[in-house]
């Protein structure tokens, strides 16, 4: 896959500090490349290394004199209490639990149990089939469907190009992510296909032309509206609209 | 998961070979022998056990005292981990909640964790990751379907790893962390375990975005040319 997350966009995802409308677009990438997620489970051994020397490092701030004389419960911070409850817990879930269910609850994602093929990550977000989303149309050859992904200050939306379609050029006032789902289109950089991750910085200027044998369909991530720079199509920019407050 | 050799001496053995934390560790065992440790003999660690076989135990056997142990390595340092968190919502009471979460989804979810795709510590990270990312979003009111769960999945069908390769891995990436310069470690503890975005690492240190982002890519870079 040529168009990739680069590492500062891994690192922060397998950190866990990317804003989750931004951490789904990598996890949607990650469904179709595998050599990313191999570079995860790499930054996320690293966190699990960070993780364990987190405390160590605060151990190191007790000299070794002084911790050996503290009382067991200081020098671990966990009290006999906060243990007993967690025990409390389990007990309390396994009453809960049949047997027989604990080892049947599920493990990984299963992303094939749907006739739509959408990643897993977007199925609660999509659950009846993208066809079924609240398609609106921006002109002869885009339309949008919003997602509510729980991020204020991001548009978190499917864009559908039809094939062989151009979208008109526009630029961004803020960063824009996009990763392809289905389909595939090009701008002045490249052919981007599913899978695909691209990232539009405030002030690039592009404009996706679909393939002529396929719709495409994105899943974009915009900062800030998106403003339109063709003749004509100041009056149906979507983003514009959906801002409160910005003119 | 193939590991059947799971012998009582493996319970009392950490994953980290340094000799300051199996003293630590067992130290701690020793302290923590109250009244649900059964008879148990404390061997003297082998190489190949370590926390992996502890949680393949707790997932197969619903083994308590194997449970007591794994709490007592983790549940400072999941702790130590909320503590950390640059947040307005940080304190000892969430702290103190995150390891509650972690630890009853290690019990639930042990079953699931499978040795050849990554070990103990890494699976327990992503938890506490995705736990602590929850209780933020909790915090903050968002409202959305999608929980942590969904947009960081656990490991999922990969690599023809071994768990041997897998081990070999972690252990070239722990040499690599100890040897970075500290300036390097200290970026990579303010993103992973402060949970700040490069652009908030470089607004809390005074250093230009690019600074940051280069000391990352050097670490990173570091780290992968060892694996």
């Amino acid at each position: 896959m040529s168009h990739r997350p680069d590492i500062h966009w891994l690192t922060d995802y397998a950190a866990g500090t990317l804003p989750s409308s931004q951490a789904l677009c990598v996890a949607v990438h990650l469904s179709f490349c595998p050599e990313s997620r191999k570079q995860v489970e790499q930054l996320n051994s690293l966190g699990a290394i960070m993780f364990t020397n987190a405390i160590n490092d605060d151990d190191n701030l007790i000299s070794e004199s002084v911790a050996t004389e503290l009382p067991d419960e200081d020098h671990a911070s966990i009290n006999q209490e906060l243990r007993s409850k967690v025990f409390d817990l389990i007990d309390k879930e396994d009453i809960k639990q049949q047997p027989s269910s604990v080892t049947a609850s599920p493990c990984a994602n299963d992303a094939s149990n749907k006739a739509d093929l959408l990643p897993h990550c977007l199925q609660k977000l999509i659950p009846d089939g993208i066809d079924q989303l609240d398609w609106k149309k921006l002109g002869t050859a885009l339309s949008v469907a919003r997602l509510s992904a729980g991020d204020d200050s991001r548009e978190v939306a499917l864009h559908k190009i039809k094939a062989g379609g151009r979208v008109s050029n526009h630029d961004h006032r803020g960063r824009e992510v996009t990763v392809v789902l289905q389909g595939s289109f090009s701008d002045q950089n490249g052919l981007y296909l599913p899978g695909d991750f691209l990232v539009k910085e405030a002030g690039q200027e592009h404009r996706p032309i679909a393939s002529e044998d396929a719709e495409c369909i994105c899943l974009s991530v915009l900062e800030a509206p998106v403003k339109f720079t063709g003749p004509i199509t100041s009056l149906i920019n979507p983003f514009l609209k959906i801002k409160t407050g910005t003119p | 998961m193939t590991t059947s050799s799971i012998t009582t001496a493996s319970l009392s053995c950490s994953e980290e070979n340094s000799s300051k934390s199996l003293h630590d560790s067992v130290n701690s065992t020793q302290k923590k022998q109250t009244g649900n440790m059964q008879s148990t003999n404390i061997g003297s660690p082998s190489k190949t056990d370590d926390w992996s076989s502890i949680l393949i135990k707790i997932a197969k056997d619903r083994d308590r005292v194997a449970f007591g142990k794994l709490f007592d390595h983790f549940a400072p340092k999941i702790k130590s981990y909320g503590l950390m968190l640059r947040s307005q919502h940080t304190s000892p009471q969430m702290a103190e909640e995150l390891v509650q979460d972690v630890m009853l989804k290690v019990w639930l979810k042990a079953h699931c964790f499978d040795v050849n795709k990554a070990s103990a510590s890494t699976w327990i990270f992503t938890i506490a990751r995705n736990c602590r990312t929850d209780f933020i979003r909790k915090e903050n009111r968002i409202d959305t379907e999608l929980s942590a769960d969904d947009l960081w999945p656990m490991a999922e069908e990969d690599g023809p790893y071994t768990s041997l390769h897998q081990r070999r891995i972690e252990k070239n990436i722990h040499n690599a962390v100890a040897q970075l310069p500290p300036e390097q470690a200290d970026v990579l503890k303010r993103i992973y375990i402060e949970g700040k975005s490069h652009s908030e690492v470089s607004a809390a240190t005074g250093l230009p975005l690019g600074t940051v982002k280069s000391r990352v890519r050097l670490a990173v870079g570091k780290l992968r040319t060892l694996l």
